[in-house]
């Protein structure tokens, strides 16, 4: 009785580790970096600036200088986003992160990140102008008239993007950044 | 043959592991690359990172001029809690206390107790608060914890919108969108004190603008440890099903549906009074539970600065103990309106009925609600003033609340409250409301006998119609700084003034017509508690590493309450010495390399003058391993520290719980 429960058991573990060693070969390792993690603001630090390469600014933006990006009241990230784009270019323009604490200090920025205080505190024509990527952080802004909202699903950040506003800012968006956009508004929306 | 055996068995054991390590080495030192440029990623590669939530949305907390709390999905996955009330335990200002293995008392800044009956708790915009009893069970407020987006507790009164019994504060369970919960996801595990437990959800679309998800879970708990010797009485079991529509009707309206139904039974001890000797007989059965909610709300988005939502729901609830049966039924309508107006003002106003009929009709002798069955009508009002007086610097809000209740009429509870934000990292907040708990039947209409062993009597607890309203001035100031980017500090005083919280007034012993020679002492229910409480609360958030995060939260209160001469006052069984004078509870969250996570929970909770009751630490631990995206498997252990300790009077004892969990997302 006792030397059948042993095989059984011994049995038993070595099934297991079968088990174990078959799951760890076909383990999805499909993607370098499928298992890699960020802070919340690092993350969107990184998406602001692949929202930029995906826009094309009209010809009213300002279009010799450094590309400007501008955080609109309290400015949750601290120094990642400086960190980030230090020394990065867009459409072969350097970037200026600059930042506007109170609405009468506002001036246009070829992207504007909109923290949810500020959808708040600002008056939407404060980032809704023409030229200006804004990007928000509900679909509330976007219903006030904002471009981009970041969503979060199961930990992974998503944007949705509101085409009718980016067409009222003459803002260019690729096909591409609609494609990989969890959502798209359509008309009215 | 036997040691051959076992040693080919360990080898077996060993060789598996080693291999699956060498296996899932693999890919540590890329997962790890903590200092890689996330600027060179592109934003298909960004999409699949992982956000870690280091920082529990200081955004959000940091906005609103009031002591709020949030508890994410992630913070109970990690704390390894299977319950929402476990889950409160980690919310500086919450004081949790399990009675027995199905029952809780649940409080906010103090008065925690079987019911809860100072706070307002909400589900996906449903109240649970019972009518009756004054309270909500929380054995039977449920769903799949993986689906809930997030607890907010607010602490103190003025937190609210809606108006009745959010004296001590708000409890606010938010499930996730069904946009944000597609596919399959199935857990399932058991241990030796939660014996086996499952649950399984499926969501999925139609098109764009029609999303879906249908859930179900069970669960069967052991009873706790019962030091009075067998038997154990208070295990339980439940079943729950649920759904959850979000449609996007136009791109102006919203239409969400949330239906759930439940069954199950909660073993009780119930002690009954009886007027033959011995006086009183104890009855060990298992409570029946079971009820389910219906919920419509329509939201509609009239411009970019005004939308409104209309919401209505139908609750039905059935539970049935030794002593007492109720079947409630309850419908609630509530329109809500927010408008930004000129000069930066945001105006929010909103009003609601509900009508909530209960039938108790009496089991036993002793207990009984005269009349039996009724109907309670509620209605309220509140509207809210939002204004930017310095742009974003200084904020004034500025509410009222009007509701009428059948027991007390009109009651009004206006509230101010101040934020100023100097800077982007710190935030000042004051606030003065006033707030109401309105009568209930079990103040009014409950009449309640209780055998007394040593004297041989019996006591009559007995409702009354004069009694009126529970007040509270609340006085709240707080303290918001994040000085680094990676440390979060919440800090929040308040001082409440309370006035005529409902006690007893002793009535004459007179001889009992039903047993001859018993005296009969009955203690009418007044509003006769007066006094003042005051307290601190700080919770701190910490990313130490980008792997590891701390989370503190420590609660002190004091509570010094006097009732009127005449009543009986403070006793054992008062507010004043069931609150811990202090709590801790001090979390880690730390993600290991290869897909672990170890996260460990420790909590002091302070001494309550309750005999048989001390101080206690609690220690909960987690060791996760995540395969894949797609598989983790989990070993938790909770109230390791001893074997078994009591945390609340009657009931049984917490007892040191270990199980095993695998969550799967396909």
């Amino acid at each position: 009785m006792v030397v059948t429960s042993t095989q059984t058991r011994t049995r038993r573990a070595w099934l297991a580790g079968a088990l174990i060693v078959c799951l760890g070969l076909v383990r999805p390792d499909a993607h370098p970096f499928a298992q890699t993690q960020a802070s919340e603001y690092e993350l969107k630090a990184a998406f602001l600036y692949n929202f930029a390469k995906f826009v094309d600014w009209p010809p009213e933006a300002d279009a010799t200088g450094p590309v400007c990006f501008g955080v609109l009241g309290t400015d949750p990230f601290g120094a990642t986003l400086d960190r980030l784009i230090t020394g990065k270019m867009v459409h072969e323009r350097p970037i200026v992160v600059r930042h506007f604490p109170t609405p009468d200090t506002v001036q246009t920025c070829h992207l504007v990140y909109v923290s949810a205080t500020a959808a708040r505190g600002f008056p939407a024509d404060a980032y809704a102008r023409t030229g200006v990527l804004s990007v928000g952080e509900d679909d509330a802004f976007l219903a006030a008239g904002g471009v981009i909202a970041f969503g979060m699903e199961r930990n992974k950040l998503r944007f949705t993007v509101n085409p009718a506003a980016a067409e009222r800012a003459q803002l260019k968006l690729s096909s591409q950044l609609l494609k990989l956009a969890l959502r798209v508004l359509r008309e009215g929306q | 043959m036997h040691f051959d055996s076992r040693k080919l068995r360990w080898l077996g054991w060993w060789a598996a592991a080693l291999i699956a390590i060498t296996a899932f080495g693999r890919t540590v030192p890329r997962a790890f690359a903590a200092e890689r440029d996330l600027s060179e990623l592109s934003l298909q590669e960004l999409m699949d990172v992982e956000v870690i939530s280091v920082l529990r949305k200081p955004e959000r907390r940091g906005q609103s001029a009031a002591a709020v709390y949030v508890l994410t999905a992630d913070d109970m996955r990690r704390a390894g809690v299977l319950t929402i009330p476990d889950a409160l335990r980690l919310v500086p200002g919450v004081e949790v206390a399990k009675i027995d293995a199905n029952k809780w008392a649940v409080g906010i800044r103090g008065f925690a107790n079987r019911l809860s009956r100072s706070v307002l708790v909400l589900i996906d915009g449903r109240s649970v608060y019972s009518p009756l009893f004054a309270g909500t069970y929380w054995e039977v407020q449920d769903t799949l914890l993986e689906d809930v987006e997030r607890i907010e507790v607010v602490r103190g009164p003025g937190g609210s919108v809606w108006g009745a019994n959010a004296v001590n504060g708000v409890i606010n369970i938010i499930t996730k969108s069904a946009e944000h919960t597609h596919g399959l996801y199935a857990m399932g595990g058991g241990g030796n004190e939660d014996r086996g437990f499952g649950g399984i959800r499926y969501g999925g679309h139609i098109g764009e603008d029609f999303h879906w998800r249908v859930y179900a879970k069970y669960f069967d708990r052991d009873a706790g440890f019962n030091a009075a010797g067998p038997p154990s009485y208070d295990g339980w079991q439940m079943s729950r099903e649920g759904l959850r529509i979000d449609w996007n009707l136009t791109p102006r309206d919203r239409l969400t549906i949330l239906g759930d139904v439940y069954d199950g039974d909660a073993g009780q001890q119930t002690p009954i009074a009886i007027d033959d000797p011995p006086g009183q007989r104890t009855v060990y059965r298992r409570n029946d539970l079971s009820g389910g909610s219906v919920l419509a709300r329509l939201s509609h988005v009239f411009s970019p600065t005004s939308e409104a939502s209309l919401q209505f729901y139908y609750d039905n609830t059935f539970r049935s103990e030794a002593n007492f049966r109720e079947r409630r039924n309850t419908y609630d309508v509530e329109l809500q309106h927010r408008a930004q107006l000129p000069w930066r003002q945001e105006l929010g106003w909103g009003l609601q009925y509900r009508g909530s009929a209960g039938k108790a009709p009496p089991v036993v002798e002793s207990v009984a609600f005269v009349p039996h069955s009724e109907r309670d009508d509620l209605v309220t009002g509140f509207v809210q003033n939002d204004i930017a007086l310095l742009s974003d610097v200084l904020r004034l809000t500025i509410g009222v609340k009007l509701e009428h209740n059948d027991y007390s009429g009109v009651e009004w509870q206006p509230s101010g409250r101040l934020m100023w934000t100097p800077h982007p990292h710190h935030a000042v907040w004051a606030a003065v409301s006033r707030a109401v708990r309105t009568p209930t039947r079990t103040d009014q209409d409950l009449r309640f006998d209780v055998f007394v062993p040593p004297a041989g009597g019996l006591i009559r607890v007995q409702g009354d119609r004069d009694v009126g309203p529970e007040h509270v001035m609340a006085y709240e100031l707080g303290y918001r700084v994040q000085p680094h980017e990676r440390l979060f500090l919440d800090v929040a005083a308040f001082y409440n003034v309370y006035d005529d919280l409902v006690v007893i007034e002793p009535g004459e012993p007179e001889s009992d017509p039903g047993v001859p020679g018993s005296p009969l002492t009955t203690l009418i229910q007044r509003n006769g508690l007066h006094g003042h409480g005051y307290g601190l609360e700080i919770a701190a958030d910490a990313a130490l590493t980008q792997h590891w995060s701390v989370h503190a939260a420590y609660t002190a209160i004091r509570l010094r309450l006097a009732s009127d001469p005449g009543l009986i006052g403070p006793d054992q069984d008062a507010p004043e010495d069931q609150s811990p004078r202090h709590q801790v509870a001090l979390r880690s969250a730390l993600r290991l390399p290869a897909g672990f996570e170890l996260d460990g929970v420790l909590r002091f909770v302070d001494d309550i003058d309750v005999p048989g009751v001390s101080s206690y630490v609690a220690v909960d631990a987690r060791l996760a391993w995540s395969f894949t995206t797609h598989l983790e498997i989990s070993l938790v252990g909770r109230d390791l520290a001893e074997s078994h300790h009591r945390e609340f009077s009657g009931g049984t004892e917490v007892q040191r719980s270990v199980f095993a969990q695998v969550r799967t997302w396909w």
